[in-house]
């Protein structure tokens, strides 16, 4: 199976134990290579997205179509390979510890069975496109955010995802660093991966001049195609 | 295969870099084993002490100085004849007195009516082990016999006391035996309780790790194998280290022991003659314990 478009369609979560709905009727497109943001307070739902994407958690109603994924309906057994087809990028980073940055990029092919040939060739080539190849053998510890996070974004390309979610990728960053991460995500949209960037970062999203969408407590109220951040 | 390689490759690395982790879960799984492995050894020190205690259980039959050779012969046949008797010595009239000297050397009142008597009075002694502790009542039974009760020199005190001392011998032993089993029964659940716990620790401390591999893609085997690796490799190691103790100690103190007690501890026999089936069943069990403790932490944490 393989992603395509994305489509959520009039989906609903209400979490256990919680009265208010995390989000509410929410439904929007997403055409393959597109580059969206979608921006939001805190608490509007956009994490509460993200975790629906990648089958974290189940649409309490409603439906999210990834291709011919339908995550709501999505076996236990089939989460993993739906994680292989999207890579994710989350604010803490979410390196493993012991393991080299080498190791943490290989890690995602080691996961999916590649090969020791296939892996050799594919991780240099990843952490030259992040310009850290000169930090192979150095651990998450050892590294700045920006740094850290250019990890992130490596690991998440190793299987040559159709989609990419960056959730606050430079929630914990610098102007500049948050600047580098931004430009890196356009250069992986302009290779035609779908980039889903979940933000609350006014300049970068007013910067980038591409389509928004913007959340408020769960509800979808705007879906500009060059758009702002207008909350 | 390679997946298999890859497991085995993460576990090694994830005890090699959280090397203070991975000591002092060796050190509580060993300290754990050892004491479990103290208590056998109680229960093996108590049996031998035991199994000499019985040893040192006799029926001495006190033969008249009258009777003629023919019939002493036929006691002895008799008593050998016996189906608990397990061996009779003789004791001569001659070394009986020299025993009997012996025995009352500081006694002057009792040596000088002997020597007054002038000959031996005392007639030859038959030492009659039985097979087992609960066989000597029949054997003293059966020197009730009719055609040799008036052979016999004894006194009715002698067949009670023997019966007393032969009771209280079993009950001592069936008393140690039922505490010790009891007591390595608790200990051994505790020593569960603690193995699972250090482990369940542990995985604890990889917690984040667990999910950043699912969020990542990895599938439960994959996440999962290398901590079942690594609870046997860390069962290995708390075997060989508690080994290296029990041995060390059973090597060294074996000696100790025995002078103490007064009787081979049967340490140094019971653990070279079951080294083996001792290894195993520790490493099966320590491997199967740590590994469902390991299996069921880990799925808790890949509710991701």
């Amino acid at each position: 199976m393989h992603l395509r478009m994305i489509n959520i369609k009039n989906v609903t979560k209400i979490y256990p134990h919680s009265d208010t709905p995390a989000l509410r009727n929410v439904q929007f497109r997403v055409q393959p290579g597109e580059f969206v943001s979608i921006v939001g307070q805190s608490g509007s739902g956009k994490t509460t997205l993200v975790k629906l994407l990648i089958a974290e958690e189940k649409p309490t109603k409603g439906q999210i179509l990834l291709g011919d994924w339908d995550v709501g309906e999505i076996r236990a057994s089939e989460v993993p390979h739906l994680r292989r087809q999207i890579g994710v990028i989350f604010q803490d980073f979410k390196l493993l510890p012991q393991k080299t940055v080498y190791e943490n990029v290989a890690f995602a092919l080691e996961a999916c069975g590649a090969s020791n040939r296939q892996i050799k060739a594919v991780v240099p080539q990843l952490l030259k496109i992040v310009n850290l190849e000169d930090k192979a053998d150095r651990y998450p510890r050892q590294l700045s955010g920006g740094e850290q996070q250019r990890v992130v974004i490596a690991r998440s390309l190793a299987h040559r995802p159709k989609l990419l979610v960056a959730d606050e990728p430079t929630g914990n960053l610098d102007a500049l660093n948050a600047k580098e991460i931004t430009n890196l995500l356009l250069k992986i949209n302009q290779f035609g991966t779908t980039v889903l960037l979940v933000t609350h970062n006014r300049e970068i999203v007013n910067s980038l001049k591409r389509r928004v969408i913007t959340l408020d407590q769960g509800l979808l109220v705007n879906d500009a195609e060059v758009g702002k951040y207008i909350i | 295969m390679t997946k298999f390689f890859r497991i085995v490759k993460f576990a090694w690395q994830s005890l090699g870099r959280n090397l203070w982790l991975t000591i002092m879960t060796v050190v509580v799984l060993s300290v754990t084993l050892f004491s479990v492995n103290v208590l056998l050894s109680l229960n093996v020190v108590t049996g031998a002490v035991a199994k000499s205690l019985e040893n040192h259980i006799d029926v001495s039959v006190y033969v008249k100085a009258d009777a003629t050779d023919d019939q002493k012969n036929s006691l002895r046949s008799y008593l050998v004849g016996l189906p608990q008797t397990a061996d009779v010595k003789t004791v001569s009239p001659d070394d009986a007195l020299a025993a009997f000297r012996s025995r009352h050397a500081d006694d002057p009142k009792v040596l000088k009516a002997l020597d007054e008597v002038g000959d031996n009075p005392l007639g030859a002694t038959y030492v009659v082990t039985a097979r087992s502790l609960d066989q000597y009542p029949a054997i003293i039974t059966a020197l009730d016999h009719p055609a040799y009760r008036d052979l016999i020199d004894r006194t009715e005190n002698d067949f009670q006391d023997y019966s007393t001392l032969i009771a209280r011998v079993q009950e001592i032993r069936d008393r140690a035996s039922g505490f010790g089993i009891a007591l390595l029964a608790i200990f051994a659940a505790l020593a569960m309780i603690i193995m699972v716990n250090v482990v369940r620790v542990a995985i604890f401390t990889h917690k984040d790790e667990i999910g950043i591999m699912k969020l990542v893609g990895a599938n439960g085997s994959f996440i999962r194998g290398p901590y079942l690796v690594e609870s046997v490799i860390l069962s290995f190691l708390a075997l060989i280290i508690a080994s290296a103790g029990v041995a060390a100690g059973v090597y060294f103190g074996s000696p100790y022991l025995t002078s103490f007690l007064g009787t081979d501890s049967g340490l140094v026999a019971f653990f070279v003659g079951n080294a083996s089936l001792i290894a195993a069943t520790e490493f099966v069990s320590l491997v199967l314990l740590t590994g469902i403790a390991s299996s069921y932490a880990v799925g808790r944490y890949m509710k991701v």
